[in-house]
C-alpha cells in the first residue's frame, strides 16, 4: 500500500455503525498497524469497549484520539486534515506501520449546503494522497441531500458490510468546493491592527506580526516561526492575488491570529495541503505555513481570497 | 566592507544608502577601537540595537567592555542634550572625554554615533559647525571620530556638504543593497549577507550568487568551495531557502555552498526546505546573544544585564 485508500462507509443505524466501526478498527490492529480516530464521544465509548473486549485495555491505550472541537474560529475541514495528515507523517516517518484513520459523520457541522463535508473530505483527499493510511469514512443511510450528494462525490472507494472496497464516483477533491466553498470563520471584531501592502511592504508585515507576538510572550522561535507562515501567506496573496493585500491582526487572550485579505482568486481552492513536489519551489510556501500554525483557513467569495491563521500560545 | 582607517585618517565619514550599511561601518568601526585598545563610545539615537545586533552577529561580545568602562553606550536622552547645547562648549568637552580615557588607561578615544537631532537644533544646523570643531580635536588628541550621514535620515545638501568636510569616506561597493538586504564581498570566495531576502529582492539576490558561483565553479576563486556569511541574514522566505538549496543541488560534485554562522530560525526553515538533502550544502549554525539598548545600558551602570 503507497498511498491513500479513501472510502465511504454508510451504517443504518448506531448498532450497525458500532459493528462496523469495531470490525475495520481490529482489522487494522490485528495487522499491525496503528489507529487514529476522529468520533462523537458516543461512538468513541462504544469503540474502546468493543476494542477491549477483544484484544484488552493496552489494545485501546494505543488508539489515538484526535481533536475534535472545532476552536473559537469555527469548524475548518482544512485544519483538521493538515493536522491529521503532519499526525500520519510522523508516525509513517517513524515507522509505525500502516495507519488507520476512522472518522465519522455529525450533525452538528453541517450547514445547508454540505459545506463542511465537502471541505474536510476534499482536505483529506489532498493532504493525504501521498501516505500509506486507510481512511474510513463513516456516514448514516440518511443525510441531508446537499451532503450526500457531497458524500457520494467525495470518496472513490466503497468500504461494504463485509470489508470489502468497491469503486465510487470520485471527482477532483478541489472541485467538491466549486458550488459549496469553504465557511467564513467565526467573527473577531474590529482587528488592533490593520493596513494595507503591496510586495515592497512584506517587511511591515513581518514587524507586525513579529510585535504582536513578542507582545503575547511567544518564545523567540515559535516568534520566528510564525512570522514565516504570515510571510507566506502574505507573499501569495500579493504574488498570486491582487497587487496589494490587507493584513488584520488581533490578539485574542494569549493568541494571535491574522487575516489577509487579497482581490484575487487562487486557482487552488485548499492551498498547501497537497505535500509539495521535492523538485519545484512553487506550493511549499503554503505548506509550510500550514505546518507551523495551528489553524490555517482558506475561503473565497466574490471580493477576493482570505486567509485566517492562529497561532495559539 | 569598511576598509581599515589609515593611522593618517582619524576622522572618517561614511554615507550609508542603508541600515544594514550603516550596522556594517559603524560595528567595525567600534571592534576595531576595542581590539586597539582604545575607549569606544556610541551615541544612540534609536541605532544601538542595530550596532549592537550587528556586533553580536561580528562576534564582538561587548559584555566585558561594558562592565569595565572601555565600551559607553551614550544614552538617547544625553545624545539629544549634547547636540543642542552651545557650541562652543563642544572643544572643551571632547578635550575632556579624551583626558578621562587617558586617565583610565585606555590608548585613546573613539566614537561614533545617531546625530540626527542635530537637524532639530532651534536655531538652525549647526552640524557643520560641529565638525568642524571636531576635526581641529581629532588633530590635537588621539580620538577619531566616524560620523554616520545616512541617506535614509539627512537631506542630501547636508551629506554634500559634510562630503566636501571630511578628507576620507571609506569606500564602499557591495554586491547589492536594496536597503533590505546588504550582500559584500569578505574575500576572494566569501560573501556576507545581511538583512533579509522575501519577495520583493529574491530574483537580484538570486542572480548575485548565481554570478559568485559560477566563478567558484569555473575555478576563478575559492578552490571549489563558496562561502556565505549569514550571520546577519534575520529573515530569509520559503522560495529564497528553496533557492539556496537547489543553488547548491546544481553544483557540479567538486563544488561546496557553506553556509555559515547561521541564525537558528534560518536553519531551521533550510532544513524545512530540503537542505539535508543537499549533499553539496554545508550548514554552520551558531548560536548569538544580543544585547539590546536596555541590557547594555545596564552592564555599563553596573548591572548584570538580561
Amino acid at each position: 500500500m503507497s498511498g491513500l485508500v479513501h472510502a465511504l462507509c454508510r451504517a443504518r443505524d448506531d448498532e450497525d455503525l458500532a459493528g462496523r466501526l469495531s470490525a475495520a478498527v481490529l482489522d487494522a490492529l490485528a495487522a499491525g498497524g496503528t489507529v487514529a480516530t476522529l468520533l462523537r464521544p458516543v461512538t468513541e465509548v462504544a469503540l474502546r469497549g468493543r476494542v477491549a473486549g477483544a484484544l484488552g485495555a493496552d489494545a485501546v491505550a494505543g488508539l489515538l484520539r484526535l481533536r475534535r472541537d472545532s476552536g473559537p474560529d469555527g469548524p475548518s475541514g482544512q485544519t483538521v486534515a493538515g493536522l491529521l495528515a503532519r499526525d500520519v507523517r510522523e508516525r509513517v516517518r517513524r515507522g509505525d506501520g500502516p495507519v488507520t484513520v476512522v472518522v465519522e459523520y455529525s450533525a452538528d457541522l453541517d450547514d445547508p449546503r454540505g459545506a463542511y463535508w465537502g471541505e474536510v473530505e476534499a482536505a483529506v483527499a489532498l493532504a493525504l494522497a501521498d501516505l500509506p493510511v486507510h481512511l474510513h469514512c463513516f456516514f448514516p443511510d440518511r443525510l441531508p441531500a446537499p451532503v450526500a450528494e457531497v458524500v457520494r462525490r467525495a470518496h472513490p472507494w466503497v468500504r461494504d458490510a463485509d470489508g470489502s472496497l468497491s469503486p465510487g464516483e470520485p471527482a477532483d477533491p478541489r472541485r467538491l468546493l466549486d458550488d459549496v466553498p469553504a465557511a467564513v470563520p467565526a467573527e473577531l471584531g474590529a482587528p488592533a491592527v490593520a493596513f494595507r501592502f503591496d510586495a515592497a511592504r512584506l517587511r511591515e508585515v513581518r514587524r507586525a506580526v513579529g510585535e504582536a507576538l513578542r507582545g503575547q510572550g511567544f518564545p523567540g522561535s515559535r516568534a520566528e516561526d510564525v512570522t514565516v507562515a504570515v510571510n507566506e501567506v502574505a507573499t501569495n496573496a500579493v504574488h498570486h492575488g491582487s497587487r496589494t493585500a490587507e493584513l488584520m491582526l488581533w490578539t485574542p487572550e494569549h493568541d494571535v491570529v491574522c487575516e489577509i485579505h487579497d482581490g484575487g482568486r487562487l486557482a487552488d481552492p485548499l492551498p498547501g495541503l497537497a505535500t509539495p513536489d521535492p523538485g519545484r519551489a512553487h506550493g511549499r510556501g503554503m505548506w509550510i505555513a500550514r505546518q507551523l500554525c495551528d489553524l490555517l483557513h482558506v475561503w473565497r467569495d466574490d471580493t477576493g481570497t482570505h486567509v485566517r491563521i492562529r497561532a495559539a500560545a | 566592507m569598511t576598509a581599515p582607517v589609515e593611522e593618517a585618517v582619524r576622522h572618517v565619514l561614511t554615507v550609508p544608502v542603508s541600515d544594514e550599511q550603516l550596522a556594517e561601518d559603524v560595528a567595525v568601526f567600534l571592534a576595531e577601537g576595542l581590539v586597539a585598545g582604545e575607549r569606544v563610545a556610541y551615541f544612540d539615537d534609536d541605532t544601538a540595537d542595530l550596532v549592537l545586533s550587528r556586533l553580536a552577529d561580528d562576534g564582538v561580545d561587548v559584555t566585558g567592555p561594558l562592565r569595565s568602562g572601555q565600551f559607553q553606550l551614550v544614552p538617547q536622552e544625553f545624545t539629544r542634550a549634547a547636540l543642542h547645547a552651545p557650541i562652543d562648549e563642544l572643544a572643551g568637552l571632547m578635550e575632556q572625554n579624551v583626558g578621562d580615557a587617558l586617565g583610565a588607561g585606555w590608548s585613546g578615544l573613539r566614537f561614533s554615533g545617531q546625530m540626527d537631532h542635530g537637524l532639530r537644533r532651534p536655531g538652525g544646523v549647526v552640524l557643520d559647525e560641529y565638525d568642524r570643531l571636531l576635526d581641529e580635536a581629532v588633530r590635537a588628541h588621539p580620538l577619531r571620530a566616524l560620523c554616520v550621514y545616512d541617506h535614509l535620515r539627512y537631506p542630501d545638501d547636508l551629506i554634500a556638504t559634510m562630503r566636501a568636510l571630511h578628507p576620507a569616506e571609506p569606500p564602499a561597493a557591495p554586491l547589492h543593497d536594496d536597503s533590505l538586504l546588504r550582500i559584500t564581498t569578505t574575500g576572494p570566495a566569501r560573501v556576507r549577507l545581511a538583512g533579509e531576502i522575501d519577495h520583493a529582492n529574491r530574483p537580484q539576490v538570486r542572480r548575485v550568487l548565481a554570478r559568485l558561483i559560477d566563478k567558484v565553479v569555473r575555478g576563478e576563486v575559492g578552490e571549489g568551495t563558496l562561502t556565505a556569511d549569514l550571520s546577519a541574514l534575520r529573515f530569509v522566505d520559503v522560495a529564497g531557502a528553496v533557492s539556496l538549496v537547489h543553488a547548491a543541488d546544481e553544483l557540479p560534485v567538486s563544488v561546496l555552498l557553506r553556509l555559515e554562522n547561521l541564525r537558528p530560525g534560518v536553519a531551521r526553515l533550510l532544513e524545512r526546505c530540503g537542505a539535508g538533502f543537499a549533499p553539496q550544502l554545508e550548514l554552520v549554525v551558531r548560536e548569538r546573544h544580543p544585547l539590546c539598548t536596555a541590557d547594555a545600558l545596564g552592564l555599563a551602570a553596573g548591572g548584570q544585564g538580561a
